[in-house]
């Protein structure tokens, strides 16, 4: 079996250290989160699970100089390095690191470009993980966004054709694109091995696609690949993603707040279900209770509806967009006695549908 | 050859372009048109910039063009500041320029009402439009009735409208209209007229023939338009310089004029751009994006690398559309992340790598 979990490793390390050939993604560099001694780290899938490296193995702290990422490791690790050229001109850089061990593979692979990244990073790990099942026929696959500070996340498990363990998960930065992945047998230990050296991955917020945290009141600019947008608001306080049921529909809803002393700004991007036609978006505007809406506005070609509602002392300023499948509702509120502010203002002109 | 026999030459040039003028004009009078057709604009989006590697046909250097991604269709003026066109042809652009018919000369525009229903929207336009046909009345169609549409199809360059014709199919169970005629990709968001030159709908959509669909156009109704009329707001949008300069770039984006009429329109655009404060990300990468296309046609034009290898008379200009290129591309970067996904070009421009396999040092510690 160690022969497999090798080759489908050596794959994992190919394809990934490769990926520079394609053209990948992007977004700004932020400020680094504060109280977070600038890394963020990903939340794990099952929080109580306890998980401790294999008795027995000495654990390497990693943390490879100027690449953003640290993590722990089951040994020390072989590094290599691969520096290629885009269509465009621009260098890029892969350095991965590798440990072999009696019980599995686990590596890092870490991609920075010149001047950033292009394209659309989201399809790029979309791509690189169906390939990865598709090529060494893993089954049972399981997908899921992981939440991580101001980075894209995404993890994808499955089991090789020996009945391997295998799991990888991606990270999207500003200037870089990090995996890891851990082949393990299947057993309690090295799968609890596994979930050690996932959990113990930290990236530098410095490299985090949009600012999370912080008390500027000056907006910057927000691109939140994922959900199509950009927008200019202060740093983001809070970012969620849950449900919200609206009638028989069941939403999945990303949440993305910035406050200021003298604002509360939010975008709510509502992903509709499938082939959602015009009742089905009037009633989930309805369960809404966005208020009374009126004139019509649009972004970028999408159509929507201004609207205005007060709650006690708060009066709420909004913009509802709709497109084939989502709806955008983006709010300022202000204390019901001061007008909209310009930052408010700014907000609402610099939204973008992409 | 003396500069006299070069003056003679370019003399000679000239007066047969003279020559040849009116009879351009007049095959593009050949076909007369009908108020309708007068009224029919060609619309084009731009949604980003692409990248194309290329190989210089003359220097044979490695470079990268902007590709613009552009859609276009047609559109109705129904005021003389109101176009009425398809949503499909509008939306999830961010620029959008209005040609009347026989006009290279751009008008800015920017959607005024979406609808969020039927594929209908409506633009409005800087500047009065010359000709315009009002919304009729709703009427009751006649199964078989003779309809024709009028638009743009195909070549985006084309400032002459199209006509197609057809009989009214039926209206569906779900209040769309069809037709039995053959449209092509550009028609969307023509006017569908009937025999007296009153609009009836626009078109919408087209049968797929891959999928054995032949001579199906689906067209929305009038009484759905005028339902959407109604919501369009009575204030007008305010254009600037920054508006114009835009709908100028998005139409040297899809020109094929000859160089010298290219950097000739294109300087002054650059330097207000360059020189304004209001910033806007998707407004700096695509004049960033023309500059560049510029230079590299310069370059080629000249057999040159760099545009430290142009002739004297042309290094001012070569570097200029460097400098300024750069500076925009790099400027919208740090403006608006988002354009690195939409504008992949604003990488190797901000770079300025304007041979993409030149030999030099890799960027990593």
């Amino acid at each position: 079996m160690s022969l497999r979990l090798l080759c489908i490793a050596t794959f994992v390390c190919l394809l990934a250290l490769g990926c520079g050939r394609r053209r990948v993604n992007y977004q700004p560099t932020g400020p680094q989160v504060a109280g977070q001694q600038g890394w963020a780290q990903p939340r794990i899938a099952q929080p109580g699970q306890a998980v401790t490296p294999q008795d027995g193995w000495m654990w390497a702290e990693i943390n490879p100089r100027g690449l953003g990422l640290a993590c722990r490791m089951p040994a020390t690790p072989r590094y290599e390095q691969r520096i290629g050229r885009e269509d465009d001109g621009a260098f890029y850089r892969s350095v991965s690191a590798r440990v072999t061990v009696p019980y599995g593979n686990f590596g890092v692979i870490v991609t920075e470009w010149e001047g950033g990244i292009v394209g659309d990073p989201l399809d790029a790990a979309h791509d690189l993980a169906n390939t990865v099942f598709s090529e060494q026929q893993l089954t049972e696959r399981r997908s899921k966004r992981l939440d991580v500070a101001g980075f894209y996340g995404r993890e994808d498990t499955g089991v090789g054709p020996n009945g391997a363990f295998v799991a990888l998960r991606q990270f999207v930065g500003a200037r870089r694109i990090y995996v890891a992945f851990a082949i393990v047998a299947r057993a309690h230990g090295p799968l609890g091995s596994a979930e050690a050296f996932m959990s113990s991955i930290r990236l530098d917020t410095g490299d985090a696609i949009f600012p999370v945290g912080g008390s500027s009141e000056r907006a910057s600019a927000i691109f939140v690949p994922e959900t199509d947008f950009a927008v200019r608001m202060p740093p983001l306080s809070s970012r969620r993603t849950e449900d919200l049921t609206i009638g028989d529909y069941t939403l999945t809803t990303h949440s993305f707040v910035a406050e200021t002393p003298g604002a509360r700004l939010r975008v709510r991007v509502i992903d509709l279900p499938e082939r959602a036609d015009l009742e089905v978006v009037q009633e989930i505007t309805q369960g809404l209770a966005l208020g009374q809406l009126g004139a019509p506005v649009s972004a970028s070609g999408f159509p929507g509806n201004a609207f205005t509602r007060t709650s006690g002392n708060v009066a709420i300023d909004g913009r509802l967009f709709i497109t084939a499948s989502r709806m955008y509702v983006i709010e300022a509120a202000r204390p019901s006695t001061q007008p909209a502010s310009a930052l408010a203002r700014e907000f609402f002109e610099s939204f973008r549908i992409l | 050859m003396s500069i006299v026999a070069a003056k003679r030459a370019l003399f000679a040039l000239l007066l047969s372009s003279a020559i040849a003028a009116p009879s351009a004009a007049q095959d593009v009078s050949a076909v007369a048109l009908r108020p309708i057709d007068r009224a029919t604009v060609r619309i084009v989006s731009v949604r980003g910039l692409d990248i194309r590697a290329v190989q210089g046909r003359r220097t044979r250097v490695a470079r990268v063009l902007a590709n613009p991604l552009t859609s276009h269709g047609s559109g109705v003026a129904i005021t003389p500041e109101l176009v009425l066109t398809a949503r499909h042809v509008v939306w999830g652009a961010d620029a959008w320029a209005v040609f009347p018919p026989g006009a290279s000369t751009p008008i800015a525009a920017r959607p005024v009402y979406v609808d969020p229903v039927h594929d209908i929207a409506f633009l409005q336009v800087d500047r009065a439009l010359s000709h315009h046909v009002p919304l009729p009345e709703a009427r009751q169609l006649t199964m078989s009735e003779r309809v024709s549409v009028s638009g743009y199809p195909l070549d985006v360059r084309e400032p002459i409208p199209a006509a197609a014709s057809g009989e009214v199919s039926r209206v569906t169970r779900l209040g769309e209209l069809h037709l039995t005629m053959s449209v092509n990709p550009g028609h969307s968001g023509g006017p569908v007229i009937d025999g007296e030159g009153r609009i009836v709908g626009i078109v919408s959509a087209r049968g797929r023939p891959e999928r054995g669909v032949e001579g199906l156009v689906i067209a929305v109704t009038l009484p759905n338009v005028l339902a959407a009329r109604a919501h369009v707001p009575s204030e007008r949008l305010r254009f600037g310089e920054a508006d114009r300069d835009l709908a100028q770039a998005i139409a040297l984006l899809i020109s094929e004029d000859d160089l010298a009429d290219q950097m000739n329109a294109i300087g002054p655009i650059v330097q207000r751009m360059a020189a304004r404060q209001d910033v806007d990300a998707n407004r700096d990468v695509l004049v960033a994006g023309l500059a560049w296309n510029t230079l590299l046609e310069l370059l080629e034009a000249r057999s040159a690398r760099a545009p430290e290898q142009l002739p004297p008379a042309d290094q001012q200009t070569g570097r200029f559309l460097h400098q300024s290129a750069r500076l925009l591309a790099t400027r919208a970067l740090h403006q608006g992340p988002h354009i690195r996904r939409r504008f992949p070009i604003v990488r190797a421009i901000a770079l300025g790598h304007l041979d993409t396999e030149a030999q030099r040092p890799a960027p990593f510690r």
